[in-house]
């Protein structure tokens, strides 16, 4: 097959090491993991352009690299080439190599924080995505001497204790998928998790679901096809995702 | 009494201590607290409700005119213990779900039904259905906000209305949703009483729902 892979950068060195062993021609691109930082419609703008540069190119299928994140699957369109991806709420699941055991992980472990190599390699944001980020345009980004500046010295024990994001947290879940990094980025992540008082579980990854994404094995209950025609819909159930006929 | 467009500006402003010395000034003049909640604070921060909705307004400056309006509360509290006017004692519930940590949005939320006048019972992030019952029987709240930003957390919402009609208690209370993948559908599916996309906006819809005058 003839495949086209569009995906997160988070994935780099995993879909490397599976494209290295499938049989399929498959071309790459990846797109900066910063655009989850972005508002919902923004995010999907910026995928879906990708997408339409590649529909017409002849390809059996566009993969898509990603999971719900933000919810901007909702509402996609295959129109020339049929679309492929994996049933997932984000990218921990697919690292995971599984939907349910994410899911249930996730129940049984509140407040983690969940790393992985691609994710930390890929955390800080090139300007242009500062720009438009949900953060700045909450005001998220702002540095304790803006907020002195704006607000006053005595008010930012106040603000900071609202804006503080890690407050919640009570572990770090490193999820190694054993590539390059792997041992020095899950030790950077123990030690952060120390330095805060959080606990610490290094987990096997399990690149299963890439793999099967690149050659094309894709079973109904952990793929989603969308057809020409076809639009994503969600479902609220175990199967998150389905296709439905596409109003024109 | 002009200078009491005054508090109304500290609020919008996010001002704690102008706040604080007018409604200071006020009472020792023995205007009615009432007129000081409704008619500037209340009218203040529904303005800000609706900047923060246009991005007009930063998390940080919604946060500060809240400080504003709790500091002026601080201080009229007392005097309304044993009060009769319903309207700005009905209790809310806010909590985030279970499983999900996420609670910048639910806060704002929060600020801004105190703002409109309702008495804030917070439970924090990942809330279970239990806490949720026993804090709305515990407190007698009329009014139980879910807030959910993961798609992993969503059904946890679900769970909760399940639970609270197996208790039946369901009637008894408006349940609304929110947080940024949740959606109208969803939430009817659910059969959670609203939704709303924005923090202001479910402030107006949980009075609307529970009749309260505006
Ligand atoms: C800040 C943030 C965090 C912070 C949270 C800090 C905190 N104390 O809240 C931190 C860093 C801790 C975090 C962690 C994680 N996050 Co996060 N996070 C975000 C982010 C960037 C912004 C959320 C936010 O605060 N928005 C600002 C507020 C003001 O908006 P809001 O919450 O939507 O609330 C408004 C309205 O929705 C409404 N509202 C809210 N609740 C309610 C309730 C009712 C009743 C009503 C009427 C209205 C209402 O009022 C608010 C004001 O108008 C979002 C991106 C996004 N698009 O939302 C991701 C996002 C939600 N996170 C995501 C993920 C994946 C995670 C992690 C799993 C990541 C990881 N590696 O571990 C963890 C999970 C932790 C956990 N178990 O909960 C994903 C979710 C993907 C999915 N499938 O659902 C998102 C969408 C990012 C993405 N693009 O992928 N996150």
């Amino acid at each position: 097959m003839h495949l086209k892979i569009i995906s997160c950068e988070v994935f780099q060195q995993e879909l490397s090491n599976c494209l290295s062993k499938t049989t399929n021609e498959v071309e790459i691109e990846f797109i900066s993991k910063g655009i989850h930082d972005l508002r919902q419609h923004e995010m999907k703008k910026r995928i879906v352009k990708s997408i339409r540069k590649n529909d017409d190119k002849g390809f059996d299928a566009i993969l898509l690299g990603y999971g719900l994140c933000n919810t901007w699957v909702y509402g996609l369109k295959a129109e020339i080439t049929p679309l492929v991806i994996p049933r997932s709420h984000d990218c921990i699941g697919i690292l995971m190599g599984s939907h349910t055991k994410y899911e249930n992980y996730f129940h049984n472990n509140p407040g983690t924080y969940f790393q992985s190599v691609g994710w930390m390699e890929n955390s800080s944001n090139s300007n242009s995505i500062k720009k438009r980020s949900l953060k700045k345009l909450y005001g998220l980004d702002m540095t304790d001497k803006e907020l002195i500046t704006q607000f006053g010295k005595e008010n930012l024990p106040y603000l900071k204790a609202r804006l503080d994001q890690t407050r919640n947290y009570k572990k770090i879940t490193f999820i190694d998928t054993q590539v390059e990094m792997s041992k020095k980025l899950s030790k950077a992540a123990q030690e952060k998790a120390e330095s805060n008082g959080w606990a610490f579980e290094e987990l096997e990854g399990n690149t299963r679901l890439l793999q099967r994404l690149v050659d094309g094995v894709w079973n109904k209950n952990e793929f989603l096809i969308i057809k020409p025609g076809e639009k994503v819909k969600q479902t609220y159930k175990e199967d998150l995702i389905e296709s439905v006929k596409a109003t024109p | 009494m002009d200078y009491l467009e005054k508090l109304h500006d500290a609020v919008l402003n996010g001002d704690p201590a102008t706040a604080i010395s007018i409604t200071e000034k006020a009472l020792a003049e023995n205007i009615d607290p009432h007129v000081l909640i409704n008619d500037y604070m209340v009218r203040a921060m529904d303005e800000v409700g609706r900047r923060f909705e246009k991005f007009e307004y930063f998390i940080p400056q919604l946060l500060m005119s809240a400080k504003a309006m709790k500091g002026a509360m601080a201080l009229i509290k007392p005097l309304l213990v044993g009060d009769s006017v319903q309207d700005i004692s009905v209790c809310a519930i806010t909590g985030t779900v279970k499983g999900d940590v996420h609670d910048i949005g639910k806060n704002l939320l929060g600020a801004l039904l105190e703002g409109g006048g309702f008495r804030v019972v917070d439970l924090g992030t990942n809330v279970s259905p239990e806490q949720f019952i026993e804090a709305v029987q515990k407190h007698e709240a009329k009014l139980v906000c879910m807030s959910a930003l993961l798609t992993t957390t969503m059904p946890g919402m679900k769970t909760t209305i399940d639970v609270f009609k197996e208790a039946e208690i369901r009637d008894q209370v408006i349940m609304l949703v929110g947080g940024a993948p949740v959606t109208h559908h969803f939430a009817e599916e659910i059969g959670a009483d609203g939704y709303r996309d924005n923090a202001s906006a479910g402030v107006v819809l949980a009075k609307e729902l529970l009749g309260i005058r505006k």
